[in-house]
């Protein structure tokens, strides 16, 4: 692949950038944050986990075989399912199958309609074009959904009084939750629409800054961050969506109660 | 219809138990009770004996370890949960409702599946605030203004507008006062004395039974006790 980037970043100038971190851990110890430890950690984990990412896409962006973008993909999917689950304060049993299908169906489709229909790429599955694609979906998904099971489950836990009023008054399950499926769906696509509200305005994307850094014209990042925030919302409601209806039919017990065991961790 | 002989809801040999973090702990076993249409019954026991978890078993809110529950001779477990509620209405000690008003409150459960009647109307919601003594302007109160004696009964107009066979109450007039109380206890003996209804109240206080003045059973771990007259 040819270098097209006009300003080339070596390892001496991202240090550079490093002393940012610096000055923010030199606040957190000034003003006792206890920040300081987490920081320089993830300061660290940033680097590497980036530097592992470079290694495994130039790998597989130069090897193009479709069998080696899908075990990458699926790897993706493990790693935002698990972050996803990792940020549920209740916990329950079998989620975890309910958010990496989340995951797998709302993100391996729009990111093949965006990369196939859209953008058109041939074949594709086109690593350059489909992973990154996959991975910003990802990264959306994983906030929309932690958001969304979170709401949901901590307000069965919360509102158990008023499911079991609503079943006890002849609610089916599906009815006795319907409030909290839709306050949860919401909840994990607010974070999107907020992006979507105040994009070009008050910020301009990671994806069309990379652009424009690497020397792209204006028109073509903004046309391309226009399809990003389109499918970003997309595959945000149907990863909350799906999650949480899969996951609503764990919280009852097959004669149509709310299981006692379901509590915060 | 129910025969005279077939108890509107039967509870024979339950034992009930409650998930504790090394397994279960046993509530109560061996409890058998009929009740009668047009038959009022009192429950007492102390806090903890399960009284409460009686009530949420006839209705499968909570499943019991062992033993059958029937209502018209029927097993509760060969009904569809949500209709088995509509004919065996629960009362929460402490009512909740869905935020809104007290109409949208009494109206909520005619929106739901199971139910293909028609929506009650707004006089006779008004008529039913007023036989429980509320004021018929209730209506328009939002719920989470009700002081805790108009919240009990609110919910109680609500179990009667879904016409249930069976009422169970769970310390219904706890937040009300003596006047109140006594207006709750006639409205529920007008009702169990219509139409082959059936009641279970369970209460700890003392003065509730004396004015219930029905057929009265101790709930203890081995079962339940009849309680005779003055004891």
């Amino acid at each position: 692949m040819t270098n097209t980037v006009p300003y080339e970043l070596d390892v001496l100038r991202v240090s550079l950038a490093a002393g940012f971190v610096v000055v923010a851990g030199i606040i957190s110890v000034l003003y006792n944050l206890g920040l300081a430890k987490r920081l320089a950690i993830s300061t660290v984990r940033t680097a590497l986990q980036l530097g592992l990412a470079g290694v495994a896409l130039s790998f597989v962006f130069g090897i193009e075989h479709v069998a080696l973008v899908l075990l990458l993909g699926l790897v993706m999917v493990l790693l935002a399912g698990r972050e996803a689950l990792n940020r549920q304060s209740v916990k329950l049993r079998g989620t975890a199958f309910d958010v990496f299908l989340a995951m797998t169906v709302s993100s391996f489709t729009v990111s093949l309609v965006v990369t196939g229909a859209i953008i058109g790429a041939e074949p594709i599955w086109r690593p350059p074009v489909f992973v990154p694609i996959l991975g910003m979906i990802l990264g959306n998904s994983l906030n929309g959904i932690s958001l969304a099971l979170d709401r949901f489950l901590t307000g069965c836990v919360d509102q158990r009084a008023l499911i079991e009023t609503r079943l006890s008054l002849g609610a089916t399950a599906k009815e006795a939750v319907q409030p909290l499926v839709r306050d949860a769906v919401r909840t994990g696509m607010i974070p999107i629409i907020n992006a979507m509200a105040i994009v070009g305005i008050v910020s301009l994307p990671g994806m069309m800054t990379g652009q424009l850094l690497a020397g792209a014209d204006p028109k073509d990042a903004v046309m391309y961050q226009v399809v990003v925030m389109y499918m970003l919302a997309a595959s945000t409601s149907f990863a909350a969506m799906i999650s949480v209806l899969m996951v609503r039919r764990r919280v009852f017990t097959s004669s149509m109660a709310l299981r006692q065991d379901l509590e915060r961790s | 219809m129910t025969g005279t002989s077939t108890p509107r809801l039967e509870l024979h040999d339950l034992t009930l138990s409650v998930p504790e973090e090394n397994g279960t702990r046993t509530l109560a076993e061996h409890l058998t009770l009929s009740l009668q249409a047009n038959q009022l019954v009192a429950v007492n026991g102390p806090s903890g004996s399960g009284k409460s978890t009686v009530l949420r078993a006839c209705i499968r809110l909570h499943e019991p370890a062992s033993g059958t529950i029937t209502l018209d001779g029927e097993a509760i477990t060969s009904l569809q949960p949500p209709v088995l509620r509509r004919r065996i209405a629960y009362l929460r000690q402490f009512p909740v409702f869905t935020p809104g008003t007290v109409e949208a409150t009494l109206l909520e459960p005619f929106g739901w599946k199971v139910d293909g009647s028609d929506k009650p109307a707004k006089q006779q919601l008004e008529q039913g605030l007023e036989s429980l003594g509320l004021p018929a302007s209730l209506l328009t109160q939002v719920t989470a203004k009700l002081s805790g004696g108009e919240a009990q009964r609110v919910a109680l107009l609500r179990a009667f507008l879904v016409r249930p066979d069976v009422l169970l109450l769970d310390e219904s007039s706890a937040n009300l006062d003596p006047e109140h109380e006594a207006t709750l206890v006639r409205e529920i003996k007008r009702w169990v004395d219509e139409d082959n209804h059936a009641a279970m109240w369970v209460t700890h206080s003392r003065g509730l039974l004396r004015e219930l003045d029905v057929d009265s059973y101790r709930l203890t771990p081995q079962g339940f006790e009849h309680v005779e007259d003055g004891q």
